[in-house]
């Protein structure tokens, strides 16, 4: 039987079969610990920002993880006190986030005694429109007991999936 | 025959079925039932076990976590593939009766034939008792 150039996929007796190619990308990124302090700069949680996305896909944004040994100073030395940490998703080079949650994490020991006192969070968030863009997670203390300190961040874990629109 | 060039693997005829191994899977995962915890317990009832092939999984998990006691309590929640646990959080119930709501996301590797992948939780400390419940999710799996 012969056959006819350009008709893949509109003729099902003789191209009855879709291909199956994949229709999403996806990447991933454990997290070491890491320590949140101040709030004059935001921090990364991740290893290295992670690039993803393209000119006809948008990137959905899925992290988990914990919070815990919230500290205060008190002369230059960490002190035992509760924190508000506000954490976000970040694109590219913004320094504001495109997503954010607060969490609080209450009164707990100095790091690295136990317990931490671990608070988990997660944060679920698609980019608006197609792109390509890196991803950061970051976080920055925002309220707490005394004098500006912060808190740490253990157990991250990022997945990216990459989807065209 | 003769074979069309730029038709390869669209040809059924010439080149033989394409395989859909390339579709993203998707399962959903639930366990309604409140899931006591002292030693290490199994959220999922039975593990999941129908993974394809070679593919990636991304492991999505929520629930709440509570406890009777008065002190502080720890929990460990864990997603296991093949008896290794791959990612934790630990989560602290620091009131008694109060649930704690907790999330999961995690990629694992490409899978090997029968691989299964379970969610667990236990208490850290020595007799310390909790229990999980409304436990949901879903895992994607991916071509590599």
């Amino acid at each position: 039987m012969g056959k006819i150039a350009n008709i893949h996929n509109k003729s099902p007796e003789t191209y009855p079969e879709k291909s199956g190619q994949p229709t999403i990308f996806t990447d991933s990124r454990l997290t070491l610990p890491v320590n949140i302090f101040g709030d004059a700069f935001s921090t990364s949680l991740l290893p290295d920002v992670v690039a993803s996305g393209g000119n006809e896909a948008r990137i959905i944004v899925m992290y988990s993880g914990q919070l815990q040994w919230p500290y205060v100073l008190v002369d230059g030395s960490p002190v035992a006190g509760f924190a508000v940490i506000t954490v976000g998703i970040y694109l590219d080079t913004s320094t504001t986030p495109a997503y954010s949650i607060e969490v609080f994490v209450p009164v707990s020991n100095i790091s690295p005694a136990t317990p931490p006192q671990p608070v988990p969070f997660s944060l679920f968030w698609e980019t608006p429109s197609n792109g390509e863009h890196t991803i950061d997670i970051r976080a920055i203390w925002t309220a707490g007991t005394g004098t500006t300190a912060g808190a740490w961040s253990v157990n991250g874990s990022l997945v990216l999936i990459t989807t065209p629109v | 025959m003769s074979k069309i060039a730029g038709l390869k693997g669209r040809s059924p005829e010439t080149y033989g079925t394409t395989k859909p191994s390339g579709l993203v899977q998707t399962q959903p995962v639930a366990n309604a039932t409140p899931v006591p915890l002292t030693n290490s317990a199994n959220l999922l009832v039975p593990v999941v076990s129908s993974l394809p092939k070679g593919f990636r999984n991304i492991i999505l998990f929520s629930g709440v976590l509570e406890t009777p006691s008065a002190g502080g309590v720890q929990v460990e929640v864990q997603i296991v593939i093949d008896s290794v646990v791959v990612y934790f959080i630990t989560v602290e119930l620091a009131t008694a009766n109060s649930p704690a709501p907790f999330g999961l996301s995690f990629e694992s590797a490409a899978l090997a034939s029968g691989s299964t992948i379970s969610i667990q939780a236990l208490t850290t400390g020595v007799g310390q008792t909790a229990t999980a419940a409304s436990g949901s999710g879903a895992i994607i799996s991916t071509p590599t």
